[in-house]
């Protein structure tokens, strides 16, 4: 499988980012590469709505990837939005090499409620590999528990699992 | 249906929101496709099928109000959802006005529009099925068609034409095997309620305790056995239509129930303290005489009047003689394609016999006989040989049973039978060769 890089944004914590990019190879199967970190501001900050233009990152990460078929996912603080959204968890080109994800609205404290470092890991874990799915060509799943499972709210992050379904499990295991 | 089965348009002048609207929804496997103004959303409207379009409705040139009326144009079933800014939802409201199909608000929760695309497509699916499920009652119809175009026939087809445009109670009258069922479900294919059911009540078929059950439900526990709640046929009749066949053979107490039932439209299950308001109509047929049940004291008389609002006479088989060749295609027609037989017709000795029988059975036999016919045909036509014996045996006519007409009708028997070998056919008449091209000149006999 060919390398995944991974690159911190606007400030992101290198600890988690190593961590998430661990869990991401071995689920991926991919060497994990991590790069230096990114300032997307000038590139994508929307100064009417205060959040970030994710498809702006794509574009910023596309030209950054450093070898040829391997994806790149940026893991930022920063709200997301694609502009006729509210707001994005993340977002990814299907079948194509970048992703990006949002830790902003995975935070316990972002809904006024006690911060839990575990939760915050776990949702963003899944967000990632959800994304990474994106990248390898998934589309959204409906099976129950699976990753790939479209959430739209964070409650329906934390009800899937950051496992594929057998069925997105063998589209993964063909690539 | 799977989600890859729906296309979806989008239609935005700004690259950024058709493009990551596009990539969102492709997720969610959609088969998506976007274009930057109303004239390009046009040539992709003529070259695909769309079930939905989100249209933003500020573009240059072409807006979205006037695309949407476009779209209405050229396909009435597309889901048109409008994408607007704050400032403009009173023009998205009216765009509502004029058929969209709702509209956003730019920027939008992605659970929002999410459910909106859901909920859009629920509705074309139910849409489509509706689509079909008429054209199912279109062939139903075709299905139900009744054959003829005799004058007795033909009164009775205007009567089917009056009636169903009125929700009064018919009695079908006519003897058995007239297709006074099919005359009912051309009432009932040609009124409003078309697209409810047509209930079919065996009265005669069933014993007077389990009719009652059937006809009006009951609630469980209502009597031994009862061990579940169950509709009435009026209650699955409910908006359409309650067909009675065998009417009277109904006992007097189910007799006095139908009659408050005809009267109020009201139904209560046997058991059940609530009673149940319906909307249905009745039509009840009978093959018996029953003015003459009324004398005799076995039918209701009031509510024979009840169901005779409308009476229908369908006419026997042999008083609409000219309609049989009709007849006798349709069900050659009908059976070819179920039997899958290279049968074209019928000659037209036998349908010379066929036409002359009294037909007691009336259309039902003649189909029993028709269907028996292309089981034995082993030809391109049905002939006399392939008819049975009975039915040769009693045309009517003053000179069918004469011995010229009984002999000539034979040697045709052993001429098919021998696949016209005189030789062969000869000596199974037992007489020679000569005799025999003898009378098939005489009797003018044609291969």
């Amino acid at each position: 499988m060919a390398p995944i890089y991974c690159v911190p944004l606007d400030g992101f914590p290198l600890k988690i980012l190593h961590e998430i990019g661990s869990e991401l190879g071995r689920t991926f199967h991919a060497p994990v590469h991590f790069l230096p970190e990114v300032d997307t501001t000038e590139q994508s900050y929307d100064h009417s709505r205060g959040q970030h233009n994710s498809s702006s990152i794509l574009v910023m990460l596309n030209s950054i990837i450093p070898t040829d078929h391997a994806r790149i996912i940026g893991i930022t603080t920063a709200d997301l939005f694609i502009p006729i959204f509210t707001f994005v968890f993340g977002e990814a080109q299907i079948d194509g090499p970048a992703a990006v994800v949002s830790g902003q609205r995975l935070t316990n404290e972002y809904y006024g409620m006690e911060a839990n470092n575990l939760i915050y890991y776990e949702r963003l874990l899944k967000e990632c590999t959800h994304e990474l799915g994106h990248t390898y060509g998934l589309r959204h799943c409906l099976s129950d528990g699976c990753v790939m499972r479209k959430s739209t709210y964070v409650e329906d992050i934390d009800f899937k699992t950051s496992e594929f379904c057998p069925e997105c499990r063998t589209y993964m295991e063909a690539k | 249906m799977k989600a890859e089965e729906f296309g979806i348009l989008i239609v935005d002048d700004e690259f950024g929101v058709r493009d990551s609207l596009t990539r969102w929804l492709e997720k969610d496997n959609y088969r998506v496709e976007a274009a930057g103004s109303a004239k390009e959303a046009l040539l992709k409207l003529d070259t695909g099928s769309w079930d939905i379009a989100l249209v933003d409705l500020k573009m240059p040139g072409m807006d979205g109000i006037e695309l949407l009326q476009r779209i209405r144009e050229i396909d009435e079933q597309i889901a048109v959802v409008i994408i607007t800014a704050y400032a403009t939802v009173d023009t998205a409201v009216e765009a509502m006005k004029i058929g969209a199909y709702d509209y956003i608000t730019k920027p939008v929760d992605p659970d929002d529009i999410s459910r909106l695309i859901q909920k859009a497509l629920e509705h074309q699916t139910l849409a489509k099925e509706n689509i079909l499920l008429k054209s199912n009652i279109q062939e139903m119809q075709e299905q139900y068609k009744l054959i003829g175009e005799s004058p007795a026939i033909r009164k009775c087809l205007e009567m089917v034409d009056t009636v169903s445009k009125t929700d009064s109670t018919v009695l079908i009258r006519g003897e058995s095997g007239t297709g006074k069922e099919l005359f009912a479900r051309a009432i009932h294919l040609a009124s409003h309620r078309r697209f409810c059911p047509m209930i079919t009540v065996n009265c005669g078929a069933l014993p007077d305790t389990l009719l009652e059950s059937e006809l009006f439900g009951h609630e469980k526990g209502a009597f031994t056995g009862a061990q579940y709640r169950r509709k009435g046929r009026f209650e699955l009749a409910d908006g359409g239509t309650i067909f009675l066949d065998e009417i009277s053979t109904i006992s007097p107490k189910t007799q006095i129930d139908l009659l408050r039932v005809l009267e109020t439209k009201q139904v209560t299950r046997l058991g059940a303290s609530k009673t149940l308001k319906l909307d249905f109509r009745v039509i009840c047929a009978t093959n018996e005489n029953l003015e003459s049940l009324i004398k005799e004291g076995k039918f209701r008389e009031d509510l024979y009047y009840r169901m005779n609002v409308f009476t229908l006479h369908v006419p026997p088989l042999r008083e609409r003689r000219s309609d049989i060749p009709l007849l006798v295609e349709y069900f050659v027609q009908k059976y070819v394609q179920a039997m899958n037989k290279p049968v074209r017709s019928v000659t037209s000795e036998a349908m010379d016999m066929i036409v002359r029988y009294t037909w007691p059975g009336n259309v039902r036999e003649l189909e029993n006989v028709i269907e028996r016919a292309m089981v034995l045909c082993k030809r391109d036509r049905i002939d006399v040989d392939d008819l049975p014996f009975g039915l040769y045996a009693q045309v009517e006519g003053d000179n069918r049973d004469s011995l010229a007409n009984v002999e000539r009708a034979h040697i045709l028997r052993i001429l098919h039978r021998t696949d016209w070998n005189i030789t062969h056919a000869a000596t199974m008449l037992e007489i020679d060769r000569s005799t025999l091209y003898n009378k098939i000149k005489r009797y003018q006999i044609d291969r």
